[in-house]
């Protein structure tokens, strides 16, 4: 709903703009303004519901969350990160890199094999880009690698107003997150897993990486994973895999 | 259907296609390319700034609201792209349910907009006083035609 309307004030304000410009440019170019930012605010806002629903939570009773590990597959890393997983018992879902599981077959046929689950992540990772492509490239990048799953999660989060409708034609959930360490900036293992533990409850969806600094520091997502794992067994939290019935978005919807 | 030798180059439009066929090089038709859909999208845009940019800075008084509106253009026109682009798809999803219009995607309805868009300004720049900006819009109708000519005889010679 939110959407039709954002998007018919903006043809309305781009109309109003082309009617007005010549007699009151300064009226007409904010009204354009205010359109162009009530598009750009739900856009470039991670987990912003205003296109549609972005799953943000999940609903339990228990002390469980949801591991989400973006950026993979990764012939240095995911091995590494699913060796920690196993000794934690900790199931995960990896938001795979299309062009990434093309050429990692076998990484990808790891991760599924140790019982995780995977999940689409674009085919190129356009994420500088990615908020501002027309439809054409947005259905190829959610298509192009054919990642099997049912979720997918928009680069940085960031989803333009086509984004939505490509994604309900396909079935697609898309995933945000209610906590993510912020490891692809930070310099420190340990405080990535303490950002997460300050914001971390039942039913959180949390973020890390794999695939970023294997050259210079090949040991940072696992640790970043190890020592979050570390912290939250010893907060009685377990990393489980949740049912579609049990997403939620922010608003609370299903 | 054999993959591609690997010294073939993959062009999608018909123009550059013909063009290295008469070079004597081998050649297929790509459904994408990047370094067209790059140089053509700059293309568009770049007409579409032009003509927004001449036609709205007359009206704008000058000094802070000339820069503004010549460093905001840019933008707002990227995003008055998205909306055209979203109300194309409205109306590509209207001639469907009227049975006008049949193709798997909305891409091939919304690239003739496009197209037939610039190819409008182009024509409009022909008039234009300024000798360059003529000389855009004969570019662009020069490699318009010069695609479609190249369309015709790919046909001819019964390649795709």
């Amino acid at each position: 709903m939110s959407r039709k309307l954002i998007l018919g004030f903006a043809i309305c304000a781009a109309l109003f703009f082309f009617a007005a410009v010549a007699f009151h440019p300064l009226l007409a170019l904010s009204v354009l303004f205010l359109s162009h930012m009530l598009i750009l605010y739900p856009t470039l806002v991670a987990n912003c519901q205003w296109w549609g629903p972005v799953v943000t939570r999940f609903e339990t009773k228990d002390r469980e969350v949801w591991l989400t590990i973006d950026d993979g597959p990764d012939p240095i890393h995911t091995p590494r990160m699913l060796e920690i997983l196993q000794r934690f018992e900790a199931r995960a879902t990896f938001f795979v890199i299309g062009k990434k599981a093309v050429r990692f077959p076998n990484e990808l046929a790891a991760i599924r094999e140790a019982g995780h689950e995977i999940a689409n992540h674009t085919f190129s990772h356009p994420s500088g880009t990615f908020w501002c492509l027309p439809p054409g490239r947005i259905a190829s990048e959610i298509d192009q690698g054919r990642i099997p799953g049912s979720y997918f999660r928009a680069p940085a989060g960031m989803k333009n107003f086509f984004v939505h409708p490509a994604l309900s034609r396909r079935h697609l959930r898309l995933i945000g997150w209610s906590v993510r360490g912020l490891d692809t900036v930070s310099k420190q293992p340990d405080a990535v897993a303490a950002r997460i533990m300050r914001r971390i409850a039942p039913g959180a969806i949390f973020l890390l990486h794999e695939g970023h600094r294997t050259e210079t520091e090949p040991d940072f997502h696992p640790r970043c994973l190890e020592q979050t794992l570390v912290a939250l067994t010893s907060a009685n939290y377990r990393c489980v895999l949740p049912r579609p019935e049990q997403l939620r978005t922010r608003a609370g919807g299903k | 259907m054999n993959a591609p030798e690997k010294s073939e180059i993959g062009y999608a439009f018909a123009l550059p296609r013909l063009v290295a066929r008469l070079a004597g090089r081998e050649v297929r038709r790509a459904e994408f390319s990047r370094w067209e859909a790059y140089g053509l999208g700059i293309l568009v845009f770049g007409i579409s700034s032009l003509f927004v940019g001449r036609a709205l800075l007359p009206l704008v008084r000058p000094g802070v609201l000339e820069w503004l509106t010549i460093l905001l253009l840019p933008f707002a026109l990227w995003i008055a792209f998205l909306l055209w682009y979203f109300v194309n798809a409205q109306v590509a999803a209207l001639l469907r349910r009227l049975g006008l219009y049949t193709a798997r995607t909305n891409n091939p309805f919304q690239h003739f907009i496009i197209m037939s868009g610039t190819t409008l300004l182009a024509l409009l720049f022909l008039r234009d006083g300024c000798a360059w900006i003529r000389s855009l819009g004969v570019f662009w109708l020069a490699l318009l035609l010069g695609n479609l000519l190249a369309i015709v005889i790919l046909k001819f010679r019964h390649e795709p």
